[in-house]
């Protein structure tokens, strides 16, 4: 091995990998093509195997240039509208989730019992329940509301946002058990208050751990929000798998079309998200960023993110605008209404019997001693 | 409330059986995601570049496509390749194999592919999750305890099954857990896009679908995830355990 030059030895090792790579890839295309069309001859035959890798490539280029559907609507469009609703799902979700996992995680360290019990419990049912079962249960369990406040859009966000939001919880209750004690305690002894503290001397810390992780779960989000076609949502996967099911012959070509957009957002944004943890990580990066601002930003740049992508899914009107604000606001009620429900049912099942014990336990006295106080008090 | 309890009473069997799919489901392709997770997990860490591109792509096109879109693929695509391609019909295969080990009464006659492309499909998709956290875990082992091993006479294989392995393992049980937990939660996915696997979720439902009173349907959607988090879990507490046990042991090390 030693003694092949070491430019002979990368060629080498390239050509061999588009040898394997173009043999594996042409091999299933041209099986792929010859099961949609069934034209004869054997895969084995180079010709017949190039023609029909011709020819699939040859549909895909032309369903993503010039193909309509019968009623003269083009066939790229569907995609563009399906990934333009992924992606407005996802830009109104995962700041809420954010949002409301920080107030999660900022509960379960909080000193009371009646704050940290509820939020604890309500962290545990949403990890370990299905997404999807709290999908259907929130949008056909729930039927009962007036549909400003629940339809699909609503119903979808809110499930994507009470679950991230129990995951988001985790992630910055991590970052926030990373910063040093000693740190909020100094801050308060300054004459900072809670709030304060948390502004200036926690958060920023947090901010570069946090990070990397959220933005991971911002790629499973966009992944999961797949799920929401179930509930009548046509996003990118609804419509790759319908417009395959009603055009079979180019089933494989809009299979690969809707696939690649996926790879095509997902791949950069983990490799992103893996830049953006090496350089935070690094020895030289020093957190100054005011978390305010910080959230500000997000705000705005996921508001233009969902507007654009609402625009794109419904087409330009002013009232499709008002529309989509106003479904908004209508998720964010219901993600509340549920979310109170939740901590309020849960905590209480949970935290009453316990309660109950130490009240007869010591009359008149709460329960200081079980509960240390940790790092961030929320009094 | 009598409405719901008269509702379970009447679907309680077939609750029963749909919990039995789903653990089915859970536990083939928990095993076959692991048969798959080790060599490509491994693979990654390999010095040939050839292997290494290999596994790269295939963990990157899967962890880059949602599992709904690959489940759908398996079964409304992959089948007809099958079947047309090969003439390999999977509907008759697991007949025929649940019929050898006479187990045939939890699963229809015909349907039985959606529970094969299933597990096939949540297989394929946790292998590339679980492929990384074996990879995370083998590079986590020094560098330095390989070589000496190598200088110590073991071979490339002996090293990382006596050496590097045992080391990483524990700390991939944690992480392991937690796709397992995820695992858990996919499978009510299936039912969904692959026609006739009556697990728990599709069992409850086609219970809702059929009954109009919102305190029925709640019921019936509290009592599955109920069942869901009592899978769940236990795992989750296996998981905690093991993670506050190796970060322990680390800090012991040092």
């Amino acid at each position: 091995m030693q003694k092949i030059p070491p430019p002979v030895r990368f060629v080498a090792i390239v050509a061999v990998l588009v040898i394997v790579f173009g043999a594996c890839g042409s091999l299933t295309l041209g099986a792929l093509d010859q099961v949609k069309t069934g034209s004869p001859g054997s895969l084995l035959d180079p010709g017949v195997l190039i023609g029909n890798v011709w020819h699939f490539l040859q549909e895909t280029l032309r369903i993503l240039t010039t193909a309509t559907t019968p009623n003269g609507v083009p066939l790229r469009s569907y995609f563009l509208s399906g990934l333009a609703l992924t992606i407005e799902f996802c830009a109104v979700s995962m700041p809420l989730a954010i949002v409301l996992g920080l107030v999660l995680a900022l509960m379960s360290r909080a000193r009371s019992r009646w704050l940290r019990i509820p939020a604890r419990s309500y962290v545990e049912f949403f990890r370990n329940t299905p997404l999807f079962v709290q999908m259907l249960a929130i949008y056909w369990g729930l039927l009962v509301l007036p549909p400003q406040i629940l339809n699909p859009f609503t119903a979808g966000v809110a499930t994507l946002v009470l679950n991230y939001a129990a995951y988001e919880c985790e992630n910055i209750g991590a970052g926030l058990a990373a910063v040093d004690r000693g740190q909020g305690e100094a801050a308060e002894s300054l004459g900072m208050g809670f709030f304060q503290s948390l502004r200036f001397v926690v958060l920023p810390q947090t901010i570069s751990i946090v990070l990397p992780p959220v933005l991971n779960d911002l790629i499973y989000m966009f992944k999961d929000s797949s799920l929401l076609s179930v509930i009548t949502i046509i996003e990118l996967t609804a419509q790759t798998t319908g417009l395959g099911r009603r055009y079979p012959v180019n089933y494989w070509q809009f299979i690969f079309i809707g696939g690649l957009i996926y790879l095509a957002l997902s791949l950069p944004l983990a490799r992103f998200a893996r830049g953006i943890e090496a350089r935070l990580r690094s020895v030289t990066h020093v957190p100054r960023t005011d978390p305010i601002v910080a959230a500000v930003q997000v705000l705005i740049a996921s508001t233009l993110i969902g507007l654009l992508a609402g625009v794109l899914a419904a087409g330009f009107s002013f009232g499709a605008i008002f529309g989509a604000i106003g479904q908004w606001i209508g998720a964010v009620g219901l993600i509340l209404f549920i979310m109170l429900f939740v901590l309020i049912v849960l905590g209480g099942i949970v935290s009453l019997p316990g309660g109950v014990v130490n009240l007869l336990k010591r009359p008149g006295k709460p329960d200081q001693t079980a509960n240390p106080p940790v790092a961030v008090g929320a009094d | 409330m009598d409405a719901l309890w008269n509702t379970l009473v009447v679907i309680f069997p077939r609750l029963v059986s749909g919990v039995a799919v789903t653990i089915v489901v859970f536990v083939f392709s928990a095993i076959l995601s692991m048969a798959i997770a080790i060599p490509v997990g491994l693979g990654r860490t390999s010095r040939s570049r050839i292997i290494r591109s290999l596994c790269t792509f295939y963990v990157e096109t899967i962890r880059g496509t949602p599992l709904f879109l690959q489940l759908s693929v398996w079964f409304f695509g992959i089948q007809v390749v099958l079947i047309s391609l090969f003439g390999f019909n999977a509907d008759q295969f697991v007949y025929n194999l649940l019929t050898a080990f006479d187990s045939n009464t939890l699963f229809p006659a015909n349907g039985v592919s959606g529970l094969f492309f299933g597990i096939i499909g949540l297989s394929v998709n946790y292998g590339a999750y679980m492929a990384e956290v074996i990879r995370a875990g083998v590079l986590s082992v020094e560098q330095g305890q390989t070589e000496a091993a190598l200088s110590l006479g073991l071979s490339r294989f002996q090293a990382s099954r006596f050496i590097v392995l045992p080391q990483a393992l524990r700390i991939m049980i944690p992480p392991l857990t937690n796709n397992l937990i995820t695992l858990v939660q996919d499978t009510a996915i299936v039912s969904t896009v692959v026609v006739g696997l009556y697990d728990l979720e599709l069992v409850v439902q086609t219970t809702v679908q059929a009954n109009g009173s919102p305190l029925v349907r709640w019921g019936l959607y509290l009592v599955e995830l109920g069942i869901y988090f009592l899978m769940c879990y236990p795992l989750a507490l296996i998981s905690r355990r093991a993670e506050r046990r190796t970060q322990r042991t680390m800090a012991g090390a040092h």
